[in-house]
């Protein structure tokens, strides 16, 4: 008896230093967060007073709705787009690409997300802006006369976003259709099935947990995401990370932020439980 | 025929595809080399001057010093606490495991713009000043959550048993624990890091939220951009890039080369 | 229904390695033959060769008479049982039975009918709308053998199809198939390693080794008259003597041997054309061994027993013969005898069951 306390308090003891961390700067900080969602802002002070005014005016101000709404609308077609984009890439390379090359293709795939975040979206912006790259090349081919306004666009954003999430979910599809016994395949083929009845049956289905695996991660991390939006999409539709932002950096509002990022949370968390249900759901 | 065609559709999207991913990072590439005032086209050059303007300039390289040491030793402290956490769970039977477990795991799942934002204002609380150090544990707390994933999913029995004959010839637990368990642990440990350290040189929004007056590099390419297009940018956008894929490389083929990944029976 | 299948000059070589070197073989329709043999003699990569699957480096395979060469799994009248079944997960076992005859066209109603009758022949209809993961080993067999049935296959492949069952689950699912085979005439091609298996159930056994055929034919034949050294050892448990033809006159054959003259009957020579001084190994299996005199029974003098135990159907012993002691001689006597070692017995063997290689 003594002996399974003695050992309990050893797993503690080697458990103990990350559960304390996360508990004092991931938990606390949370739940400050929260009680600063309650509070209000007035000037230059913090009112103290616990109320949802907060809350309640996101539903008001139309900027707020609008910025909520732009962020799903864009994250959305993001996760469209690039799972559509991203499964013929993936299934090319798992099925088509040489067992021995197959690495390095992912590889190459990866390689320009080597570079910082901030960076790799800046470097849309080189593409895409008036004297960009891809309106000198269209103007100097001749197929335009005037320069596309692409950047600081709703456009921009999602080809910045699409960029990167293609390869996460190539990366996630592939993992998905490499682990598929090759039987499945020879079974189908046995059977009579042709190469189109083989993938849309049988192939198809089997890579939907892959698919919605990268969707849900794609979901998550593009409508949390400030910096894309933020070089790539101008001024004009801002999503909800920076609206935000703009409350702690520009007027240093942190009840009102906290109140967003609390419905920013509650999102994310809608989308993880849909997903969590409908994996469950597959599983029977 | 029928054949062929599709082959040759099927090369042609690898083509576009390939040319979407890499047409960015190749244009900053080539633009860092440009002559002119702006990295855009057309282009003249090749020139070194911005890769100079780079190096000479003191706040970039002491930002980039800034980025190595947080994330080199936030990403030490949370591999420490992953570790450890995963063998207490692996090796001991603790009530509420499942809730503990989640709780640790629970960073992975919430916006790094949340993170921040929580220690932003709980420092703001207890009046605790924001610098490079406040930065670090912002990223402790997004990266323990990984290095415990990582090293937790490759704590399996087989190794349990060679633990129970170092117990049995006399070691002490934290013994066996340094000096048989990390070392038979070491390449998910390795990858944990080195994982951990790549998030954390390429962290903005936390360590935007957390710094001050020192910063980490994408913080400080950001306030670059700031003022418009800079060619700057492409130059250190170029050096970060280049670091990264020598480290990648390194990896590739000095650790995962000799890690066993099978290559599927066809 | 069921075909005729010929393997004319079968080679395959990976690379350097020669997996098949000419193999012919014949098998007639409706026959439930075994390919048998140990890992890596080839047995699967023939499989693989009439399946469609791997194309030979030479000669030709025909079913019915008709070349299949370069004809795609799906085109051919053959159908193989995986070993792991490879049952589609995210869909039923009665959608898995249904699923050849539908890509081959048939009517939802058509398939639907035809997976009905062989879920009832495999006793699986109660479960036709679970999923496989939700079965058992031997219940995933099941329907993997009534879906590869259900497109009516001339010829059924099973690669190593009992491997992953227990042995009395094994045992059963042998007789099973039998029956089954019986009834629908298909016919059955099964890859296996296990002798046992391939007695059970073929009506021909094809016995490979490194790409070769030892012997085919059927199972008694191959067991009591192997054709090779190699098929009378891998049959099951056989001793070998050392011996030297001497001479062959009316009809008997004698060899010389350490255990003095031994007098044959001269059809126990199989394998060979033999001349006096050619040397021969004697093969005899341990169930032939016998403790009391008799005319039919050759004898080799007189041994100790090194070890004996207790095998439940047979009494198994290991003899040092006075003869030659450095050679052990394994025996199986009847279970109701009482021997324990050191004990000295004379050593018998029925004389028309030595078999000379």
């Amino acid at each position: 008896m003594a002996a399974s306390v003695a050992l309990r308090c050893k797993g503690w003891a080697f458990v103990a230093p990350a559960l304390l961390w996360t508990l004092a700067f991931f938990v606390i900080p949370f739940l400050v967060m929260v009680m600063y969602s309650l509070w209000q802002r007035t000037g230059t002070t913090i009112v103290k007073t616990w109320n949802l005014d907060n809350y309640a005016s996101f539903f008001e101000k139309s900027h707020f709705l609008a910025g909520l709404s732009n962020s799903l609308e864009i994250t959305l077609l993001v996760t469209v787009i690039s799972i559509v984009l991203a499964y013929p890439l993936a299934w090319i390379i798992a099925e088509r690409v040489p067992h021995r090359w197959q690495r390095l293709a992912l590889l190459l795939a990866i390689l320009p997300f080597w570079t910082s975040y901030v960076v790799r979206s800046y470097a849309w912006l080189l593409v895409l802006s008036r004297n960009g790259y891809l309106n000198q090349s269209l103007l100097g081919l001749g197929i335009i006369d005037t320069p596309l306004e692409i950047a600081s666009t709703r456009i921009a954003t999602v080809t910045g976003f699409v960029h990167f999430f293609v390869m996460l979910l190539t990366l996630t599809i592939y993992a998905n259709l490499v682990q598929l016994s090759p039987n499945y395949r020879r079974a189908a083929a046995d059977l009579g099935a042709s190469g189109l009845q083989t993938f849309w049956h049988v192939i198809l289905p089997l890579t939907i947990p892959g698919v919605m695996v990268g969707a849900f991660l794609t979901f998550v991390l593009c409508i949390g995401d400030y910096i894309t939006p933020q070089i790539l999409g101008g001024n004009n539709e801002l999503v909800l990370p920076q609206i935000i932002m703009l409350q702690i950096t520009r007027r240093a509002d942190f009840p009102t932020a906290a109140a967003l990022s609390i419905i920013l949370m509650a999102v994310i968390t809608i989308a993880y439980i849909l997903c969590a249900r409908w994996l469950k759901m597959e599983r029977t | 025929m029928i054949l062929r065609l599709k082959s040759l559709g099927m090369a042609g999207y690898l083509l576009l595809l390939y040319g979407f991913i890499f047409l960015p990072v190749a244009t900053l590439v080539l633009f860092s080399f440009q002559e002119g005032r702006f990295p855009i086209p057309p282009f003249n050059g090749p020139s070194l001057k911005w890769y100079q303007a780079v190096f000479s300039d003191h706040k970039l390289t002491s930002a980039l010093t800034n980025s190595l040491l947080v994330a080199l030793i936030s990403s030490a402290f949370a591999c420490v606490l992953g570790f450890m956490a995963a063998y207490g769970f692996a090796r001991y039977r603790l009530p509420g495991a499942a809730a503990i477990k989640a709780t640790i795991s629970a960073p992975l799942t919430v916006s790094y713009l949340i993170i921040g934002f929580g220690l932003l204002v709980s420092f703001n609380l207890i009046g605790v000043s924001r610098s490079l150090f406040t930065v670090g544990i912002g990223h402790v707390v997004i990266n323990t959550p990984l290095c415990f994933a990582i090293i937790y999913a490759s704590m399996g029995d087989h190794q349990l048993n060679i633990e129970r004959a170092a117990r049995d010839l006399g070691a002490k637990d934290w013994q066996v624990m340094l000096r048989v368990t990390a070392p038979m642990l070491m390449p998910s440990i390795i990858a944990a890091y080195f994982l951990s350290v790549t998030f954390s040189w390429d962290e903005f929004i936390i360590a935007f939220l957390l710094s001050r007056f020192d910063v980490t590099l994408p913080v400080e390419i950001w306030s670059l951009l700031r003022s418009g297009l800079n060619p700057k940018t492409n130059a250190v956008g170029s050096v970060v890039f280049l670091i990264s894929v020598v480290i990648v490389l390194l990896l590739e083929f000095t650790i995962f080369r000799r890690g066993a990944l099978r290559d599927r029976q066809s | 229904m069921t075909a005729r299948v010929e393997f004319k000059n079968i080679g395959q070589r990976f690379g350097e390695f020669v997996a098949l070197d000419n193999v012919n073989l014949d098998i007639e329709a409706g026959q439930y033959a075994v390919l048998l043999g140990p890992s890596g003699c080839g047995k699967t990569t023939l499989l693989m060769i009439l399946a469609g699957f791997i194309s030979p480096t030479e000669g030709d395979v025909l079913i019915d008479g008709k070349s299949y060469n370069d004809v795609p799994p799906a085109k051919r009248p053959t159908t193989t049982m995986f070993q792991d079944y490879a049952l589609f997960p995210h869909m039923t076992v009665e959608a898995n039975v249904m699923f050849g005859p539908k890509m081959q066209g048939a009517g939802r109603k058509q398939a639907s009918e035809r997976a009905h009758s062989l879920l009832q022949m495999v006793n699986l209809w109660d479960a036709r709308d679970k999923k496989p993961h939700a079965l058992s080993g031997g219940q995933r067999q099941r329907v993997a053998l009534a879906r590869a049935l259900a497109v009516e296959p001339d010829v059924l492949l099973l690669d190593e199809p009992l491997g992953a069952l227990d042995l009395k689950l094994r045992r059963q699912m042998q007789d099973e198939l039998k029956a089954i085979q019986r009834e629908v005439g298909t016919t059955f091609i099964h890859v296996t390693h296990d002798q046992e298996e391939a007695m059970a159930i073929a009506d021909k056994v094809v016995v490979m080794n490194h790409g070769k055929i030892e012997d085919s034919g059927p199972a008694h034949r191959v067991y009591l008259q192997p054709a090779s050294l190699f098929t009378a050892g891998f049959m099951g448990e056989i001793n070998l003597i050392a011996a030297t033809l001497s001479g062959i006159s009316d009809g008997v054959a004698r060899f010389a041997s350490p255990f003095g003259n031994i007098d044959l009957p001269a059809s126990s020579i199989l394998t060979k054309t033999l001349n006096p001084g050619d040397p021969a190994q004697l093969g005899i299996r341990p169930e032939h061994f016998r403790l009391a005199d008799s005319s039919e029974a050759v004898s080799l003098g007189s041994a100790v027993v090194r070890n004996c135990a207790f095998f439940g159907a047979h009494l198994r012993a290991i003899l040092s013969p006075e003869a030659q002691p450095d050679l052990s001689l394994i025996a199986h006597y009847a279970q109701s005898q009482k021997l324990s070692d050191g004990d000295r017995v004379n050593i018998k063997v029925e004389r028309d069951a030595v078999i000379v290689l």
